[in-house]
């Protein structure tokens, strides 16, 4: 059996998500509907063993792609090796550039405000700010992949002890005879239910968290655009 | 009593002024529709601002979009609906719908503007209906997942590409019967002849070629053109939407992933220039005058504006989520 490590750290955007299923459990907490969660449970375990890739750990419709090519977003000069952070304003602006959190329309005001006082090298520096920019977040994205790899890999051990779980509930119930045996019995499927929750709530998410991965390279997009824009 | 009639109907008439205002520079105006697959919506860009005029509500998952050959009708492809709509291109209201077979995703209407042939991407068939009367004209067998529709200038000819079979099928479309099967690369996606009817060319996206066909000799492959863009993996490469100017100097190809529309001489068959547009490049339009090329872009969820003279992108308009199709009517 497979043991979930609880230490495994969440990627950040399905930590919110875990916050729904502690109160739906309270409220599922009656034999009735955990009963019916159970029965459930029969639906979800094969989806579950579907959801697990043949090839791999990557759970997405969207195909794998290890990491972005620049010239998929940039016809400008070449930036293989530039060292971007050696201009002190452009490693000052890229970090900014690429967090998530600057909307694209502000940083669209920092690349025209940097272009402005660029000076005469405007173009070159451009090109650095354009090559920091696509290091971040093709360094970024990389490391989502293996998040996403790690949220998949944590739901197939998920799927396994959930199994495993269903199976030694069936056995506890019909072997309860004993007051301590049923109260056993009922610790084994509030388990249950708490794993069957996590994990169809996990399952659902997948699809946003397979959204990441894109959104970060139309962020790569947006940004390269607008820099190019810039030059002249 | 009469003075507050008088009143209400006088403000009746200066509020169907202002309606009236709002929509007159519409018509005024050269108008793309964009259809947003995403969004189940069609965007109307002002072609003269280059801004969105409207957004419309459609169907689910808008896809494949055309007009009547005068511009006043605009037809969508509502896929997740199973129909056709039918809107006024100057008031962009719907009018109708018509019958389309399952999961509709692109048409081709006859050069005469009747009938509207229409691929069914689920049961394996082309269905021709009357524009005028919704009445099915006939329904065509043809290969696994057909998918995209080019009809040849004299309206002779209705080509339909099928994903899963790699073929060109060519229908009479007097017997509308299969006469050829072309088989071209794999998954092919858009047929589109030029002007005089003298070439067809087909994209196929996973195979990442087009083929260029010569109706006039026994529906031989002339030529299979590829792609290659330094630093772009071949993967990336996907041609889809192919446009001819009428001249027929000049293709455009959509390559999908690669961000880029490649420029073709049309004689040698080489590719003279890559233009980097938006994100999963898709379908192409032209202007009617032929001065601007459009370009939907799936993924950075905007049109590139191209100029077709100089061959430079020369401005991006957002619009709604996964643009698919678009049409420019004058």
């Amino acid at each position: 059996m497979t043991r979930m490590n609880a230490r495994e750290t969440p990627m950040p955007s399905t930590r919110t998500r875990f916050a729904r299923p502690l109160s739906l459990l309270e409220r599922t907490a009656t034999p009735l509907r955990a009963g019916l969660a159970a029965a459930l449970l029969l639906a979800i375990v094969p989806a579950a063993e579907a959801a697990a890739p043949a090839g791999g750990l990557w759970p997405c419709i969207q195909p794998r792609v290890d990491s972005l090519a620049a010239a998929q977003m940039w016809d400008g000069p070449p930036i293989d090796g530039l060292a971007w952070r050696d201009d002190a304003a452009v490693a000052d602006l890229v970090p900014v550039l690429a967090a998530r959190r600057t909307p694209i329309e502000e940083a669209g005001t920092k690349i025209e405000e940097f272009a402005k006082q660029a000076g005469a090298n405007k173009d070159a520096r451009l090109t650095l700010l354009f090559a920091g920019v696509f290091d971040q977040i093709n360094g970024l994205r990389a490391r989502i992949l293996t998040g996403i790899e790690r949220y998949s890999k944590h739901q197939i051990g998920l799927s396994d002890r959930i199994r495993a779980e269903s199976l030694d509930l069936a056995k506890l119930k019909k072997a309860a005879t004993t007051d301590a045996d049923k109260t056993k019995a009922a610790d084994a499927e509030k388990q249950l239910l708490w794993d069957t929750r996590i994990y169809d709530t996990r399952a659902q998410a997948v699809t946003a968290v397979c959204e990441s991965p894109v959104i970060l390279e139309q962020r790569a997009f947006a940004l390269a655009r607008a820099i190019r824009a810039q030059m002249d | 009593m009469t003075r507050r009639i008088l009143l209400s109907a006088s403000l009746a008439a200066a509020a169907g002024l202002m309606v009236m205002g709002e929509t007159l520079p519409a018509q005024a105006q050269m108008r793309a529709f964009v259809t947003n697959e995403r969004d189940h919506t069609m965007s109307v860009v002002d072609m003269d601002a280059l801004k969105v005029l409207e957004t419309i509500k459609t169907g689910r998952r808008p896809r494949g979009v055309t007009a009547s050959p005068d511009g006043k009708l605009i037809y969508v492809a509502a896929s997740d609906d199973n129909r056709v709509e039918v809107y006024d291109s100057k008031t962009f209201k719907m009018l109708k719908t018509l019958r389309s077979g399952p999961d509709p995703e692109l048409f081709v209407l006859a050069p005469s503007g009747n009938p509207l042939y229409i691929a069914n991407e689920d049961d394996n068939m082309v269905t021709a209906v009357n524009v005028e009367n919704n009445e099915l004209v006939a329904e065509i067998p043809v290969g696994v997942e057909p998918e995209g529709m080019g009809v040849s200038p004299d309206g002779k000819y209705l080509v339909n590409t099928s994903e899963t079979t790699n073929m060109a099928h060519v229908i009479d479309t007097t017997t509308n019967e299969v006469i050829e099967n072309i088989l071209v690369d794999s998954r092919p996606r858009v047929a589109q002849f030029n002007h005089d009817g003298t070439q067809l060319w087909v994209s196929a996206e996973v195979g990442g070629t087009v083929a260029v066909i010569d109706p006039k000799d026994k529906w031989k492959i002339v030529k299979k053109i590829s792609f290659e863009i330094p630093g772009v993996n071949k993967d990336a490469i996907q041609p889809v939407g192919i446009r001819i100017t009428k001249d027929g100097s000049k293709a455009f190809v959509a390559l999908g992933p690669a961000n880029r529309v490649a420029i073709v001489d049309t004689k040698t068959l080489a590719v003279e220039k890559y233009l980097l547009v938006g994100q999963r490049v898709w379908q192409l339009a032209f202007t009617p005058d032929e001065k601007l090329l459009l370009s939907t872009n799936g993924n950075s969820n905007d049109v590139s504006i191209i100029d077709v003279a100089s061959e430079k992108v020369t401005k991006s308009v957002a619009v709604g989520r996964s643009p698919w199709g678009v049409v420019v009517v004058p």
